[in-house]
């Protein structure tokens, strides 16, 4: 596996599961654990997409300044919930227009992850398990003893080859496989 | 693991709970009481594991200054084994006299005895709850660190061996010394017997070593290949680590190796992180970390702090760290944070840390600027 070596990437995400998620994934992709860069996110009262909205255009001026000279990447991960992939996505959009900052570009190494209904329905079906994009899968997980590796490894493979773990496909995965090769370089 | 302390008359503790979870950030101004529950949970482990007198354990100016009462008490939650253990513990202390002795000590499980010691009574319970032999003891120490293991009495021996997985660490690197005369199995606050601890280590959990070796090679020190117990004379060894790069090894040249007090602080501060991440972080110990951020460059906090993160959740261990660094606080604070505080200099208080997405200043911030 080629190492990524010198690639650093901000993970700017909504809560512990989806970063646990993207740390582990971008682990198995080859990046090192220290070129990683998780930003704080809140917890408790409070919409963390908010939060995702308010950090979003700064992150992005943050990696703009950089990219030219370093390589650098951003993963915004944010969970859809009763919202569709491409709202959500659109209101991640609009963030940036509220700023008065250009949309983000085809050749930048800034990828969107949107787990419809939330990771959670990604997890299971990484698992094995048959589920769709209709069904919230929040309390389905909360208990389980999730070995995240096996996870990850299932994400790379996936992204490597193309073909996903079950059926039916879940679209907002698919749509992230994609997104994930905006962080080649 | 831990799910309650409470102390009364303490130092700064007054009638003082803390509810403890699995990961939990203390944060809080100096004097605050942070360190006092550390000193706390290794004073009960040396008691009664190690036998330490009570006049050790609790001597000096112990009661809290402005309380005019003289017993103290202590009590230690612990969920395991589908049930709960309380651990009590009362001392009576003789101010003229400097001198003080055992009031009580129980011990109990789910509500049954495990242990009771009134004063002047060591009474025993078995694991089914019926009454087993009871025997004089001595008020100034405790008879919990003399009882032998038996088939009838698990759920005592049990707890015991779990006070004695309570690791309490400062890290001071300067203090680390890189020879190892001889294995240590509890090292000590400052880890200055890292060193034998490794070479312990080595020798019964190799799991633990190859886990090690893996987190040391994955950038924590540049360079890093290996390290290893140098024989030194009759029966000392020193703890090398060997190091290459990439212009060094294609000449094929052997990796060049540093003992480790040659490496920098802030490295052997690394290695003493990493190890008691490995070591200590697993089911049914307690890692209890007093500023492990000392010395460490700013870039290598997050990464250990993700993996003890990880291990946490995935080896149900318990992880109790005391810091003021914004680092370990933005990543921590707002799922795992609390806050003690004093009014002036009156007694310790505990509260969550509270984070939202309202507030748009980092948690860390929002500290510095005594907002919280």
């Amino acid at each position: 596996m080629v190492r990524k070596r010198g690639v650093r990437v901000t993970i700017l995400v909504e809560d512990k599961l989806l970063e646990r998620f993207a740390r582990e994934a971008l682990l198995e992709l080859g990046y090192h654990r220290r070129e990683l860069r998780v930003l704080p996110y809140p917890v408790g009262r409070g919409s963390a997409k908010q939060w995702v909205d308010h950090q979003y255009p700064i992150e992005m001026q943050a990696y703009r300044r950089v990219a030219q000279y370093q390589r650098v990447a951003l993963l915004v991960g944010s969970e859809a919930d009763e919202l569709s992939v491409e709202t959500r996505r659109h209101q991640l959009d609009s963030s940036l227009e509220s700023s008065s900052l250009p949309g983000r570009g085809d050749d930048e190494h800034v990828c969107i992850w949107v787990p419809k209904w939330h990771v959670e329905t990604w997890i299971l079906h990484l698992l094995g398990e048959q589920v769709d994009e209709e069904t919230n899968y929040k309390n389905r997980v909360r208990h389980l003893r999730i070995n995240f590796s096996q996870i990850a490894a299932k994400f790379v493979a996936y992204y490597r080859t193309g073909v996903a773990v079950t059926t039916p496909v879940l679209p907002s995965l698919e749509l992230a496989i994609a997104e994930t090769r905006r962080l080649d370089f | 693991m831990i799910t309650r302390l409470y102390a009364d008359n303490y130092k700064c503790l007054v009638n003082f709970e803390w509810r403890p979870t699995s990961l939990q950030l203390i944060v809080g101004d100096n004097g605050s009481g942070k360190s006092t529950v550390f000193d706390i949970l290794g004073i009960l482990r040396d008691f009664v594991v190690g036998g330490t007198g009570v006049d050790s354990a609790f001597g000096g100016r112990t009661l809290t200054a402005w309380d005019q009462r003289t017993e103290q008490t202590f009590e230690l939650d612990m969920e395991a084994n589908d049930g709960k253990y309380r651990y009590r513990l009362a001392i009576e202390h003789d101010p003229d006299r400097m001198k003080r002795r055992v009031k009580s000590e129980k011990l109990a499980f789910s509500d049954a005895s495990l242990y009771d010691f009134d004063g002047r009574e060591a009474h025993l319970f078995r694991d089914d709850g019926s009454r087993g032999p009871s025997f004089p003891f001595d008020w100034s120490r405790s008879a919990l660190a003399t009882i032998p293991e038996r088939p009838d009495n698990r759920r005592l021996t049990w707890f015991r061996d779990r006070l004695r997985d309570i690791y309490i660490f400062s890290p001071d690197p300067r203090q680390m010394d890189s020879l190892a005369d001889c294995e240590v199995d509890r090292p000590d606050l400052h880890l200055k017997d890292l060193a034998a601890w490794l070479r312990h280590l080595s020798q019964q959990s190799f799991e633990v070593v190859n886990e090690l070796r893996d987190s040391l090679k994955e950038g924590v020190l540049q360079g890093f290949r290996d390290f290893r117990l140098e024989r030194r004379g009759e029966s000392g060894r020193v703890l090398q680590f060997d190091f290459e790069f990439d212009g060094h090894s294609a000449k094929r040249e052997k990796p060049f190796s540093f003992s480790l007090k040659e490496l920098s602080d802030g490295q052997r501060c690394l290695v003493a992180l990493f190890t008691m991440l490995h070591a200590s972080v697993r089911q049914d110990a307690v890692l209890c970390v007093d500023e492990p951020d000392n010395f460490v460059a700013l870039r290598e906090l997050q990464p250990w702090l993700t993996k003890l993160n990880d291990r946490v959740h995935d080896r149900h261990g318990q992880c109790l760290i005391v810091s003021h660094h914004p680092e370990l606080i933005n990543y921590l604070a707002a799922e795992h944070g609390v806050r003690f505080t004093r009014d002036d200099a009156g007694p310790a208080r505990v509260k969550p840390f509270e984070w939202t997405n309202e507030e748009m200043l980092a948690p860390s911030e929002i500290i510095a600027r005594g907002w919280e």
